[in-house]
Formats: structure tokens, C-alpha cells, sequence
């Protein structure tokens, strides 16, 4: 069994414990009036400190989501819109569970933000998973998402990284098959990428510029690893590392317990490769065990991510979790009914909603447009959601709005 | 120099045959109901679709006047809508040429009523059509398919028009691919009229066709798109017993599911006079038998199928066009409210619209709109 050598420098005292609930409404009637801005900076404190809480506790993780949903409410026009269509307000909610989720695809239809634009210290645009049939919100109708500080995704995204891809190091060579954020300034993953890079990075860097792979330096540099690396990227950059590797006979035989982080899937992509065939193909051309090779799931549209339990598993001397996608303790996750949007049965299969607390000023209920199996524990991802638009003469949505930005 | 026997003999044939499949009695008529009835469309959708395909052929196939232009056309087909088939059957006759008629999965048995019904009118044109069944995209069987044509003819998405010209003869394919249709309903219309008129352009084939409005533009405020909304609810409702919903399919009902979710954003709020901006029809089967969604001005929306309408305001028609011009060649027809006057007209094929019509004529394109007899006369793409 692995440990890492210190603990995480996250770890704070939780200072907010709820004793009763109560309606957002409620919740906020009993405070004295603030303004929406000491409203959000509060919000952020607290939240913050819940994602660097050792002991979590479910009480306060519903005081805060109900609060953040009166918050969201008062100061989303959109958001409010759905809710009052959907006629479940701060008045009536009295559970995370109930609060109004928004379609992650509804990032690309209006401004999903809680502070004015000129505010907005950082747009991430999604890389086009989400469908959308309307062009009139932006340009390339790919859902963008606003952020007015990246105090609580950052908090998010490095705890639950730590957690769940080097619970046994302090940091670790990174080889990254992504661009970098200053290459890619609007991609979320290259945020996040450069964020855990210059937190956890010990060597290694980004080997993507311009769209193009470069692979001759990534085989260089994994090459030269003499100590655990971390190889992160896309499948899709992966599969066209593979097929480098595959036509120059490259192998490499990284070092024990090094690691592999897959995200991002294919989405829609003209080639694919069954999930299995990756992971096997990865785990033989890096000389990586297969319980280290591991997914993350994100989006654009939530400021976490989950990931494989595979590796934490695997440090922990647990018994190893296969696919399964564990979340941050501040975060919970739903499986609805893809019509309904009525939550499923335990164990069934559906659209996988998150409620996320570090999305706080934009929506934290989230639909997500892909299916999944819930257990206790996490979730299985499945597939895209069947919403994808089905075959017929008029339904090349994506490819007519392509033909007519052309 | 054209042999006007043989012209006359092809077009008499032609007519007669046109003729039958406006008699609701006619064999062919009577077979393909038959074929039809346990297919993709309820009988009444299936029936409308029949009696509208060659209503006005008679004076195109009797104008045709070219030689016989004896070519050997692949017709592949598409599986969304009925019309086609028997277009392409009729264009490829008149045209004079030889038709291999490539039926879709989902529909297989007109091809062969109308090589049947070919038979029956005899020369020139029995024998000139020859139903085909492959499994589209079987490259083997395609490979040795396409070189006994002189021209291909090929309807589906883009997609699959690509994948035809990469692989057949370079300039023998002319494709007809994704494209998008809007409304556009002038200030001053009778809106219980047009209401009607738009429910059919939306009701029939659900709009999986090319020629559905999808967005319509309301001349006016958002209230006046608000209540035209409002009444093509209740024209879609009152439509839906002689222009029933098709079954719908678990994708397209997760489809429809989602454009509600986005809808509650999306939408106007609702307005002083108390309506919604969100009509959603009763549930048939586990799916609304439509969505109308009225929402601000902006580009035109184009969400999937399944009766599924956007209503949105506009400042007058030039700003619809604008709108309009943003689909780029994906825009086909345009269906306006009461008269199509020249102005409009003028104002929206500027702005690329292939086709401007009347609202209720739109799913009624004229004989020889798509495809064209010329699609069938020429070796080359035109």
C-alpha cells in the first residue's frame, strides 16, 4: 500500500453545521438583507472552505445548496425563468434533489451567470459535446461558460485531483497532450491542465500547440522519465499517439506506479476505439499497469470532475472499483429518467445531474447529456445521450450550422 | 432532333400513370396503401402524401420536350418522407432514361408497385425501372452498382451524399442533402388561417423533410408571436386526428424531452395577457404530440423533428430574410402567411431561399422541385 508523504495542505476544520432545513426561502429570510455581492463573496468563503473540509457533512453540504440556489435564483435571469416555469422556487425547495436542474446544452441558448459580464475573469468554451440547435447565442453555438473568480474551481479541481490521481506524491512529472491555457485560452481542460501543472508539476509540460500533436517530443519525453509521470490527455490526442507509437514500434516502459489520465471520450469524432482496446493499447505502448490508467469526466458547463476510482483504489489496498467515476464530496449526483427527468431507481441507467457547489455563479444543478449507471459510490458512464440527434433529411443539425458558418 | 413518337407514346403513358396515382381507387393507388399501411406513417399521413406527390404533374411531363436521353440513372432514396419516390420514377420516365430505383430500409415496396404499375402502362416505359435493395453504405456491392450508372441521384444527409460522390464517377452525383425551411407571417394576416396553413406545413412527416418550417417569423411584437403561437397550438391539436403524429422512437422522444428542458430557458417570459410561451401538445405514446416555443428574435432554430416549432418576433421581413440568410445554402423554402406577393418574393430569394410559397403549400412542392426531370437527362451535374 502506497501513502503519500504529507498530507494535503487542503484539509481545514468545518465550521458550519446546520441543525434544521429549511426552504432556501426560508434560509434567506432569517439572514439580514445583503446585497447580491456580499451574498456570492459569502457564498465562496463557505464553500471554499467545505471543498477543504476533512469531515464533510451532508447537512451543511444542503444548507449550502439551498442557499446557492436562492443566490443562483435571484441573480440568473435565465435560471430563474426555467425555475418559475418549472415552478419550483426558493419558496418550495427544500432539498438539493429538488432544485431545478438546467440542461448542460442551455450554456450555448443564454448567459448562464449570476454577476455582469463585465465581470467575468474567465470564458471557457465547451469543445462542442453539447448539441444545440440554435445558433443565435454564439457564434460557434458551443456552450460558454463564465467565471467571475476561479477561487472555488481551482479549490475543486486541485483537491479532488489530489484525491483521486496522486494521493501517495506532492507532485509528479507531467507529460500533458493538451495545449497549454495561454495556447488555448478558452478550453477548460487547459485550465485545469495548467492549473494542476503549476501546482503538482515536477517537469514534463504541454505537447500540443496549434491543434497539432507533437508527438516526437511527448516519445522524447517519456524517454527521459526516470521517475513516476503522469501522462494526461484526450483519448482522441491518445489515439493519434498510439498510432504514431504503433508505426515507429515505439514502446516505453515508464516508471512503477507512474499513471494515465484519459478524458474526453471521442465525441463524435470520425474514429473511435472500444474503451478496453484504449486502456490496453495505453497500458502496453507506456508500460503502465492497467489499474493506473485511469478516466476523468468533466465539462465545460461544472466546475469538478470525477474520476476512475481505479488508482485511488489501487493506494488505498481497496478492492479496485473498475470504470467506476467517483465525485468530490461537494458534489451530488443524480440518474433521471431522460424524459421525465424524474430521478431513477438506484442503479438504474439515465441521465446523469449533478448538483456542484463550486458552479456558484452560474447554475450548480446541471442535466448532462450523457447516460450513466448510478451505484452507492459513484456512477458508470455509459454512452452520449440517445437526445442526439437521430438520422433523417433535416437533422444534420451540427453539420448544417457548420455549412452555414462556412 | 427529337423522335416525337416516342416522345408522345412516353408521355401518354406518363399521364395515365399520373393520373392513377390521383385516383384514390387506382391499383397502384390501392397497392400502395396496402404496402404502406403497417410502415414509418399512420394511413392518413400516408394518404395525403400519395394524393398531393403528382397533382400537378400533367404539365411538366407534357412540356418536357427533349431527345430520349437513354441514360442508365441509380436513383438511391430517401427514407424520411414518400414523395420522392415517385418523383424520381416519373422525372427518370420522362426524361427518357433507364431508373435503378435504390429503395430505403424503412420503406421497400413502392419501388416495386411502381415498376408494376410501369409494366401495366406498357411502352415506352415498361421495363425502364428496376428496384433495387442493398444495404446503403455496402461499399463492395456499391463499387460494382454505381459503374452501370451514368448518373446517381442520391437524397439523405450530407453525410451520405459525400460518401456517394467520393466514391462514384466524379460530377455523375447530384445529391440532395440537409436543408431547413422557415415561416414567415406578415403583420395584418389572418392568423386563424395561417395557423392552419402552418399546422399541415408542420404536421405532415412530422417534419423530417427538408420543406417543414422549423422557425416562423411573426411580424410584430412579441405578444403577436406569442398568441400565433398560441393558435398553431390549437391548429396542431385540432390537425392531429386527420394528420396523425407517427410513432416516435426512444431517441426522438429524448429529443423531444430536452427541447422542452432548453425551452424554459429559451423562451419569452410569459406575457401580460396571461398565455404561456410554451405549448406543449397531449402526450401520444410517451411523447408530445408537439412543442410550440415562442421565443426572442434571432436566428432561426432548427430543433430536430417531431412536430417541434419555434415562433419568434421580427421587425418586418427584411429582418426575417437576414435571419433567414444565416442557414447559408441550407435555406430551401420559405412558407409566408396569405398571399406571396412580389416584394416578399424578391426579399427572401435575396436572401437564398430556393423556393417561396404560400404557408400550407409548403410540404406540396410542384412536380419536378425535387428532383427535377433535368436531374435525369444529363450525364453531368448541370
Amino acid at each position: 500500500m502506497w501513502r503519500r508523504k504529507l498530507p494535503c495542505p487542503r484539509t481545514e476544520v468545518c465550521r458550519y453545521r446546520a441543525v434544521k432545513t429549511h426552504t432556501a426561502l426560508e434560509k434567506i429570510s432569517l439572514q439580514t438583507p445583503r446585497s447580491a455581492d456580499q451574498i456570492a463573496a459569502d457564498l465562496d468563503r463557505r464553500i471554499e472552505a467545505y471543498i477543504r473540509c476533512s469531515d464533510p457533512d451532508s447537512v451543511e453540504f444542503d444548507q449550502l445548496a439551498l442557499e446557492l440556489f436562492a443566490y443562483q435564483y435571484a441573480n440568473n435571469d435565465p435560471y430563474r425563468q426555467l425555475c418559475d416555469q418549472r415552478g419550483h422556487t426558493p419558496s418550495n425547495v427544500d432539498s438539493w434533489r429538488a432544485v431545478p436542474a438546467l440542461s448542460a446544452a442551455s450554456f450555448g441558448d443564454a448567459r448562464i451567470a449570476c454577476f455582469p459580464e463585465e465581470r467575468t475573469t474567465v470564458t471557457f468554451i465547451s469543445s462542442g459535446t453539447t448539441r444545440s440547435g440554435d445558433p443565435s447565442h454564439n457564434s460557434s453555438d458551443r456552450s460558454i461558460h463564465e467565471l467571475e473568480n476561479t477561487k472555488l474551481y481551482d479549490a475543486s479541481l486541485l483537491a479532488h485531483f489530489c484525491q483521486c490521481v496522486i494521493p501517495d506524491l506532492d507532485r509528479i512529472r507531467m507529460i500533458l497532450l493538451s495545449p497549454s491555457f495561454d495556447d488555448a485560452p478558452q478550453s477548460s481542460l487547459s485550465y485545469m491542465l495548467s492549473k494542476l501543472y503549476s501546482t503538482y508539476g515536477n517537469g514534463g509540460g504541454f505537447f500540443m500547440r496549434e491543434d497539432a500533436l507533437d508527438v516526437e517530443g511527448i516519445a522524447k519525453a517519456l524517454q527521459e522519465s526516470r521517475e513516476r509521470t503522469l501522462v494526461f490527455g484526450t483519448a482522441f490526442a491518445f489515439v493519434h499517439f498510439l498510432d504514431y507509437c504503433a508505426s515507429t514500434k515505439l514502446r516505453f516502459n515508464l516508471p512503477e506506479r507512474s499513471r494515465i489520465v484519459e478524458t474526453g471520450g471521442f465525441k463524435g469524432k470520425s474514429r473511435s476505439v472500444a474503451r478496453d482496446d484504449l486502456y490496453d493499447a495505453l497500458s502496453g505502448t507506456f508500460g503502465v499497469s492497467h489499474e493506473f490508467c485511469v478516466a476523468e469526466y468533466g465539462m465545460c458547463e461544472l466546475g469538478s470532475q470525477w474520476y476512475d476510482a481505479g488508482l485511488s483504489d489501487a493506494f488505498a489496498g481497496r478492492h479496485v472499483r473498475e470504470q467506476l467515476k467517483v465525485g468530490p464530496h461537494w458534489t451530488r449526483t443524480l440518474v433521471v429518467d431522460a424524459v421525465t427527468a424524474h430521478e431513477l431507481p438506484h442503479g438504474s441507467t439515465g441521465l446523469l445531474q449533478v448538483f456542484d457547489l463550486s458552479n456558484r455563479g452560474s447554475v450548480a444543478a446541471i442535466l448532462t447529456g450523457d447516460l450513466v449507471t448510478q451505484s452507492d459510490e459513484g456512477f458508470i458512464y455509459v454512452s452520449r445521450s440517445l437526445a442526439a440527434p437521430p438520422k433523417g433529411c433535416s437533422i444534420a443539425v451540427d453539420t448544417m450550422l457548420g455549412a452555414a458558418r462556412d | 432532333m427529337i423522335d416525337l413518337t416516342s416522345l408522345t407514346a412516353r408521355q401518354d403513358a406518363l399521364l395515365r400513370g399520373a393520373a392513377q396515382w390521383r385516383d384514390r381507387n387506382s391499383a397502384a393507388r390501392v397497392a400502395a396503401r396496402e404496402a404502406l399501411r403497417n410502415g414509418e406513417w399512420p394511413p392518413e399521413v400516408v394518404e395525403t402524401a400519395l394524393e398531393g406527390v403528382l397533382r400537378d404533374a400533367d404539365e411538366q411531363l407534357a412540356a418536357w420536350r427533349a431527345p430520349e436521353a437513354d441514360l442508365t440513372v441509380l436513383a438511391i432514396l430517401p427514407g424520411n418522407v414518400i414523395g420522392p419516390t415517385i418523383a424520381a420514377a416519373y422525372c427518370a420516365a420522362a426524361a427518357g432514361s433507364k431508373l435503378m430505383l435504390k429503395s430505403s430500409s424503412r420503406e421497400l415496396q413502392l419501388a416495386d408497385i411502381l415498376a408494376a404499375q410501369f409494366e401495366q402502362l406498357g411502352p415506352p416505359v415498361a421495363g425502364t425501372l428496376r428496384p433495387m435493395r442493398w444495404s446503403g453504405g455496402d461499399e463492395d456491392f456499391e463499387a460494382k452498382v454505381f459503374p452501370l450508372a451514368q448518373r446517381i441521384v442520391v437524397f439523405g444527409d450530407d453525410a451520405t451524399i459525400e460518401d456517394v460522390k467520393r466514391r462514384a464517377p466524379e460530377g455523375s452525383v447530384k445529391g440532395y442533402g440537409s436543408a431547413f425551411s422557415i415561416g414567415f407571417v406578415p403583420s395584418g394576416s389572418d392568423i386563424g388561417a395561417a395557423t392552419q396553413a402552418a399546422a399541415f406545413d408542420v404536421a405532415l412527416f412530422d417534419q423530417r423533410g427538408c420543406l417543414s418550417p422549423q422557425t416562423i417569423y411573426v411580424e410584430g411584437s412579441d405578444a403577436q408571436a406569442i398568441l400565433f403561437g398560441h393558435g398553431l397550438s390549437i391548429s396542431l391539436c385540432k390537425l392531429s386526428p386527420s394528420l396523425p403524429r407517427a410513432h416516435a422512437g426512444e431517441a426522438e422522444i429524448a429529443a423531444v424531452a430536452e427541447f422542452i428542458r432548453r425551452l424554459h430557458v429559451r423562451a419569452l417570459p410569459p406575457a401580460t395577457h396571461a398565455l404561456g410561451t410554451i405549448f406543449v401538445g397531449p402526450d401520444k405514446d410517451g411523447v408530445a404530440e408537439f412543442v410550440v416555443g415562442a421565443e426572442p428574435f434571432s436566428r432561426p432554430a432548427c430543433p430536430a423533428f417531431g412536430r417541434l416549432v419555434i415562433v419568434k418576433p421580427c421587425r418586418d421581413a427584411t429582418q426575417a430574410a437576414d435571419a433567414a440568410k444565416t442557414l447559408g445554402p441550407k435555406l430551401d423554402s420559405v412558407g409566408v402567411a396569405g398571399p406571396v406577393t412580389p416584394s416578399l418574393q424578391r426579399i427572401f430569394m435575396k436572401a437564398g431561399a430556393l423556393r417561396v410559397c404560400s404557408l400550407g403549400e409548403m410540404q406540396r412542392p410542384p412536380f419536378g422541385y425535387r428532383p427535377q426531370i433535368a436531374d435525369f437527362a444529363n450525364a453531368r451535374v448541370q
